[in-house]
């Protein structure tokens, strides 16, 4: 099977020219299916962060090459690569990355606003997006006004507005209680469920043993420590 | 359809922060009004100064002795007269008046009512001896009207009482302001002024194209004459505002280039959540150009604003309340300053160069440093 999201040898540096160039991601190969989940999983400075911007299309390797849906995009200039990253991906960010001054409805209707849609048609995906989180009551609300789970759910929210094939999620239980972790968890059982691919970077155990992932990448500096289905 | 999206977000996002675009706003709009006052009012007053001189003669000849103007003798008109191509010649009678009650110049003009072509008066004008006609700022400062008595010290040093018999309410009170007319005949007694001599002579020419040849004749024929033809005075008088609205121009210019290098220290600057906000619209999928846009949008907004609420401001403080502020600068600083009213007009091509040298740089300042922002992969909001 072609798999959805196809990474071949990727290497990630940053400042590549200076003395502290650090190399995060350390030539990694991963193929990811459509519909699968994956937990990427190690500690802290593991190059987790990293091989989800290249996965999610956020910054381009330095060497390799990273292929969604059959299409190379590495090389891709910058327009078209963010059209790539709008349409395929949604991300739910470890630090959510709300506009606090804007209500709950208007972030989720971020992405929406280079796509040229009607006024109507935005409302319409907003409130279908909100009413997937139930946070329908709420649309009205200041971000700023919500609690933490509240504020991860607009996040998430505004990550399926424009209908992804992928949600990606950096570090979703990190601020979170246990109970609001299950939650969350089955939240995003739900979405797989409904044919939504999954990439969440984790160092939680929690969700690395959590049912819904069908295979955890463990990663320890920018390398491959492991690729295991659960 | 993008670019209303667009334009949509950036006016909310303007309306976000009410303080710091209402502050913009009320600098840039300030800064405009001032520019936009000059460029009016220079335009106005050289309009002013040309539906003046329409009326006035064609050509004007003075005597000058040792490079100044000296009064003309009369019978030089019979000289000037004899050219070919004059139509008529007015030996005129007029002179200044210093009236030291009101710290105020008067310009005193000698006028015969059967042939002047002063129109524009409340009452009549002056027919017999002890009769003048003033203008608005004399009446005003002298706080007299129609049918009072104004005293005037004469060149003896002895009051001389005349009857206002007119006021003068010409549309144009560029110079009627600080005048004051009475009988040629009375003028040269008040003045102490000889029959055989003028201040200066008015020169009608049937044909204008041959306006320069007279000039020329009449400086052959009375070599220490200096004839003055419409066109040098309108020329004069051009050169004198346009002097004066660049010197202020170039005043305000720097004013101009101050607020651009605070647009751009407040853009360069942007604030931690301007430029966290703008990590956010790439991270959800805007590009650069998206950006870019968005400030282009936010940049127009408020300077298309500042720009129509500064102009509309300058048009009424000129043509409505006669630019209480600068006009004084713009006509010069005589003591009675002409209450000036004129007509409203729109110069498109002003209105474009303004527009160019105000909103180009602005919108500039707010997108260039934005775009050092915009550039950033969007992955660096990934690392906050």
């Amino acid at each position: 099977m072609t798999p959805l999201i196809s990474i071949v040898d990727a290497r990630k540096t940053y400042h590549p020219q200076r003395p502290d160039a650090v190399e995060a991601v350390a030539g990694i190969s991963l193929r990811i299916a459509a519909g699968e989940a994956v937990a990427l999983c190690g500690p802290s400075g593991s190059g987790k962060t990293s091989l989800l911007t290249l996965i999610g299309c956020m910054a381009r390797p330095t060497s390799g090459r990273v292929t969604v849906a059959g299409e190379e995009v590495s090389r891709l200039p910058e327009r078209f690569l963010t059209l790539v990253r709008r349409r395929t991906f949604g991300f739910v960010f470890q630090q959510y990355h709300l506009i606090p001054e804007l209500s709950v409805r208007d972030n989720v209707m971020l992405p929406l606003y280079p796509e040229a849609l009607g006024a109507q048609e935005m409302v319409r995906r907003a409130a279908a997006a909100l009413n997937e989180v139930e946070l329908t009551p709420l649309a009205a609300r200041r971000v700023a006004q919500l609690s933490g789970g509240e504020q991860q759910r607009v996040a998430i929210a505004r990550a399926l507005v424009n209908r992804p094939q992928v949600l990606i999620a950096d570090e979703p239980t990190a601020h979170l209680d246990s109970r609001l972790s299950v939650e969350l968890l089955d939240r995003l059982a739900a979405l797989k469920q409904a044919g939504l691919t999954l990439v969440v970077a984790t160092h939680d155990p929690l969700v690395c043993a959590h049912p819904l992932i069908d295979r955890t990448v463990r990663l320890r500096d920018g390398r491959l420590d492991g690729d295991a289905a659960t | 359809m993008r670019h209303v999206k667009i334009l949509e977000y950036a006016l909310a996002s303007l309306l976000r922060r009410p303080g710091k675009t209402a502050a913009i706003l009320v600098v840039y709009t300030l800064m405009i009004a001032v520019l936009a006052t000059v460029l009016l009012l220079t335009h106005a007053l050289k309009t002013e100064a040309v539906n003046l001189l329409a009326d006035g003669p064609e050509l004007v000849v003075q005597r000058t002795m040792a490079g100044r103007h000296e009064l003309v003798p009369v019978e030089a008109a019979r000289t000037v007269a004899a050219i070919p191509g004059v139509g008529s010649v007015t030996p005129r009678v007029w002179g200044y008046y210093y009236d030291s009650l009101t710290e105020a110049n008067y310009t005193l003009q000698g006028v015969d009512a059967a042939d002047s072509s002063l129109e524009l008066l409340d009452g009549r004008l002056p027919q017999a001896d002890g009769e003048c006609a003033i203008g608005a700022g004399v009446a005003a400062v002298r706080r007299v009207g129609l049918n009072d008595d104004l005293i005037l010290i004469d060149a003896n040093n002895i009051g001389a009482i005349f009857t206002i018999t007119g006021v003068f309410r010409a549309e144009s009170r560029l110079l009627t302001e600080d005048l004051l007319v009475m009988p040629t005949e009375s003028l040269r007694r008040f003045f102490g002024m000889p029959a055989y001599l003028a201040t200066d002579l008015a020169v009608s020419v049937r044909n204008p194209n041959e306006i320069n040849t007279v000039a020329n004749k009449v400086k052959r024929l009375l070599p220490d004459s200096r004839p003055i033809s419409r066109k040098e005075l309108l020329r004069t008088y051009h050169a004198v505002f346009d002097w004066r609205g660049g010197m202020l121009l170039a005043l305000f210019a720097s004013a101009l280039l101050a607020f651009c290098i605070m647009a751009w220290d407040k853009a360069t600057g942007l604030s931690a959540g301007e430029r966290r906000e703008i990590g956010i619209l790439k991270a959800v999928g805007w590009d650069t150009a998206d950006v870019l846009l968005l400030k282009a949008w936010e940049g127009l907004a408020v300077s298309l604003l500042a720009f129509l609420l500064g102009f509309a401001l300058a048009f009424g403080l000129v043509f409505w309340w006669g630019a209480p502020l600068l006009g004084g600068v713009l006509r010069g600083w005589s003591v009675l300053f002409p209450e000036l009213r004129p007509t409203p007009y729109i110069d498109l091509y002003q209105i474009a160069t303004l527009a160019f040298l105000t909103i180009v740089p602005y919108v500039a300042s707010t997108v260039i440093p934005a775009w050092r922002a915009a550039v950033t992969d969007p992955d660096e909001v990934m690392r906050q």
